[in-house]
């Protein structure tokens, strides 16, 4: 980035800087996903940038230690998602954790049966994501998973196979249940949508995709997911914006937190969520991997129960038809009901930005 | 670690084309290599009521290694030899330009997903085969009233190439004469084309004509339109006078240009008809060569012959009384068959003679079913060929049922435009209840002249 008076800028820079930023243009090159790395990386990036984003991007490692860079091939969101689901079932520990995952994505071959896609059409894409549970969960035990599955998702086809999986997933769960959907959509049905931006190779994803992503396959997995938005708007720190907190049957596995730049998804990290020789901190999620590791046998009727999807404990979606009426006619974030108090505070005064993401 | 599935992704295209194959459309085929699925040869015929109408056009497909992630590459082999544009998006070197496969930068349109397949490109493909393809192109919403003659005379140059290029040169390709109807050799014909993508594809693999003897029947099937088309367009259109220029066309010859010439199509189009007749009657003379070198197939021919006589003479089959002979009693290529109408049928009192005309690669190449008897039905052409459907087509018995049951015609007919043998009568057959009625009294009157024949 080239570097500019960063002192008195005049509203021709400043206008500048947000042309800039709006063309911002993630690397196509590099690896699928890259090593994990310290977030003063980024703050280094954005050192030359305009004050906003430079205070923005300081104090990004005080809260968010590491960051991971994702592809910017149109497929960073997606990519990143299903990163990150590893990685937290990985730091979760428990190499049966695995198996119950298996379980309940084979099972949700019926909600893939039901949005009328033929199994020849999803098979070899969700054997692929079957087998690279099992790998991982082997590796695990071995202790190399985390190098077993970064070469997974450096291993284009391979990869591209597990995003293609999600994105059937995510388009037959919008479309079993297109109530919930349909009110974040423009002018559009959820068919139209999940077959214009959902299910293509090339669709990016966005805030609607991401939201029914998060719900079939975060939630019952009692994996939490944060999105870091670093944007222009005001403030001095990047807007966090967390989708339905995890309240399913009470087990928490961990948490997938995002970095949203205009059009790109990288994945941040918190001290936490690091591998333990890593972490200094003694976190609940330590504890949370020491627990009993059960048999997979012996799966408690809970657990199991949680397995389908569509079947978490709480419906996130109940509370939803309360919300059209005072969201509606404007723009919004679809999940802008799931802020917590302080975040909700604290993004009050900032413009609410689209629901679209484009590219 | 788990890595692609490249058997996974075969299984699917197998089972991708088994689905089309199986299918009911009649204006899709697709055909592979066993040697290599990956590379599929398809044929879309073209769409009835547009310029495109019943044109045999064929596709090279390829699937990668990715597929179905990325798209298959497509191009369009029916090119004239690398020198036609059919349309504003199949350019002459057989480039396919559409959104679903990700080589149309135009307006937005639907893009390629992994639930996407070898089908919906072919529908896809077909459907820039429209009635009125110069909308095609992105440009034509800002064109002004008075350029509504260009739409017009694009259409009229699609109509003339479609039945000089994707119908009559193809046809006589595969039979081996020239537009004057003289033999030429395949030498010759590859020596006097300059370049030609399908020959230089051609030259890479094996000689491989998947389609050849689809072509050769559906032609039969759809000569009455074609004849029509000639006969309505020539009237239109004044001989000798040049295609207009599309502001779309040109650069690297990816244009359409020529002359009308109809005259000669109507010609062309007899001598392709008299050469299928004359291969019916040379199946004929190589079958009798056969039975005297006591051939496997004659020998088998000879024997199902033997075998469905005694069934089908003795009435072992239920309703109307039929019979099947052989014409030569020493050639079992050449059968005949005597079907009496049912009574109380609209074929009742009729006595239909039918010859079927099995070719020396039988099952390969699909046996004729031509009426030696006048009839007024929608399955026959005026030119007596019968438009059936065998459930299955490698065995003769199976064929001598379909052409029972496509005389018969009382199953519950589905409407298939693809299916329009006899213009007249299919007009007639659908054009309403009033209509239908008529139908079926012209139907009854030839099936009563029939027994006076």
């Amino acid at each position: 980035m080239a570097s500019y008076p960063q002192q008195d800028m005049s509203d021709e820079q400043l206008s500048e800087f947000q042309k800039l930023s709006n063309e911002y243009v993630p690397e196509v090159t590099g690896p699928l996903v890259g090593e994990r790395q310290s977030s003063t990386a980024i703050v280094a990036e954005y050192a030359s940038a305009d004050p906003v984003f430079q205070a923005k991007t300081e104090a990004l490692p005080q809260k968010y230690s590491h960051y991971r860079t994702v592809r910017g091939d149109g497929s960073c969101g997606w990519r990143a998602v299903a990163f990150g689901y590893f990685e937290a079932l990985i730091h979760h520990g428990d190499p049966s954790r695995f198996l119950e995952e298996e379980t309940r994505l084979r099972s949700s071959s019926n909600i893939l049966n039901m949005a009328g896609f033929d199994p020849f059409i999803y098979e070899d894409f969700a054997d692929a994501m079957f087998d690279l549970l099992r790998d991982v969960a082997s590796a695990m035990q071995a202790g190399h998973a985390e190098q077993t599955l970064l070469a997974a998702f450096n291993d284009e086809s391979n990869q591209a196979s597990i995003l293609t999986y999600l994105k059937t997933l995510t388009a037959a769960w919008m479309k079993t249940r297109p109530q919930d959907y349909a009110p974040w959509l423009l002018e559009q049905t959820v068919e139209e949508y999940c077959n214009a931006s959902v299910m293509p190779t090339s669709a990016e994803i966005e805030n609607v995709g991401l939201s029914a992503l998060k719900d079939t396959f975060l939630s019952p997995a009692g994996i939490t997911l944060e999105v870091l938005y670093l944007d222009r708007s005001e403030g001095s720190e990047v807007n966090m914006h967390r989708f339905s907190p995890v309240n399913h049957g009470g087990f928490d596995v961990g948490t997938v937190r995002l970095l949203y730049r205009p059009g790109h998804y990288d994945l941040l990290y918190k001290l936490q969520d690091l591998p333990h020789a890593a972490a200094s901190v003694s976190t609940y999620l330590q504890i949370a991997s020491q627990t009993h590791r059960e048999p997979i046998c012996a799966i408690g009727m809970p657990d199991f129960l949680t397995g389908f999807a569509g079947m978490s404990y709480v419906s996130p979606h109940q509370a939803w038809p309360g919300w059209q009426q005072q969201l509606a006619g404007g723009p919004f974030r679809p999940s802008a009901w799931e802020f917590e108090p302080d975040v909700l505070q604290a993004t009050a005064q900032s413009p609410l930005q689209t629901a679209m993401f484009r590219k | 670690m788990a890595s692609s599935n490249p058997s996974g992704s075969i299984a699917r295209i197998t089972k991708e084309i088994a689905n089309i194959q199986k299918g009911s459309d009649l204006s899709l085929a697709v055909a592979f290599k066993d040697t290599d699925v990956r590379h599929v040869r398809a044929l879309i015929v073209g769409p009835p009521d547009t310029p495109y109408e019943f044109g045999f056009f064929e596709f090279s497909i390829k699937f990668g290694h990715d597929y179905p992630i990325k798209a298959p590459s497509v191009r369009c082999i029916t090119t004239n030899y690398g020198r036609t544009r059919f349309n504003p998006n199949i350019y002459n070197c057989g480039k396919v330009c559409l959104s679903i496969l990700g080589t149309w930068e135009g307006e937005p349109g639907e893009q390629w997903s992994s639930a996407q397949g070898l089908e919906s490109v072919l529908l896809s493909v077909q459907s820039l085969m429209s009635a009125h393809p110069y909308e095609n192109e992105p440009g034509f919403e800002g064109m002004s009233k008075k350029e509504e003659t260009k739409p017009r005379n694009y259409i009229a140059k699609i109509r003339h190439e479609t039945i000089r290029i994707a119908v009559l040169q193809r046809l006589e390709t595969l039979l081996d004469i020239g537009e004057d109807a003289t033999l030429v050799t395949p030498t010759r014909r590859s020596k006097e084309k300059t370049y030609s993508a399908e020959v230089a594809y051609q030259a890479l693999t094996e000689p491989w004509d998947p389609f050849a003897d689809l072509l050769k029947r559906r032609f039969l099937w759809y000569y009455d339109t074609y004849a029509k088309t000639i006969e309505r367009a020539s009237s239109e259109q004044r001989d000798g006078e040049r295609f207009d220029i599309m502001e779309f066309e040109g650069g690297n010859s990816n244009w359409m240009i020529g002359r009308f010439e109809y005259k000669r199509l109507e010609q062309r189009l007899k001598n392709v008809a008299q050469a299928l007749e004359k291969e019916r009657k040379d199946w004929e003379r190589e079958g009798a060569q056969q039975v005297q070198q006591q051939t496997q197939p004659a020998v088998q021919l000879a024997f199902q012959f033997k075998q469905l006589q005694q069934r089908w003479n003795q009435g072992t089959y239920s309703c109307a009384k039929k019979e099947i002979s052989l014409p030569d009693p020493t050639n079992p290529f050449v059968w005949n068959l005597t079907l009496f109408g049912k009574p109380m049928s609209n074929l009742d009192g009729g006595v239909f003679n039918i010859t079927l005309s099995i070719p020396p690669n039988f099952p390969e190449a699909q046996p004729r079913a031509k009426m030696e008897t006048p009839i007024f039905h929608r399955r026959v052409t005026s030119a007596g060929y019968l438009c059936y459907f065998p459930p299955k087509p490698e065995e003769i018995s199976s064929h001598l049922q379909a052409i029972v049951a496509a005389l018969e015609d009382d199953e519950n007919p589905t409407f298939d435009p693809r299916a329009v043998v006899n213009i007249a009568a299919f007009d007639l057959f659908w054009g309403g209840e009033e209509k239908r009625k008529v139908y079926h009294r012209k139907l009854r009157r030839s099936a009563q002249e029939s027994s006076e024949f």
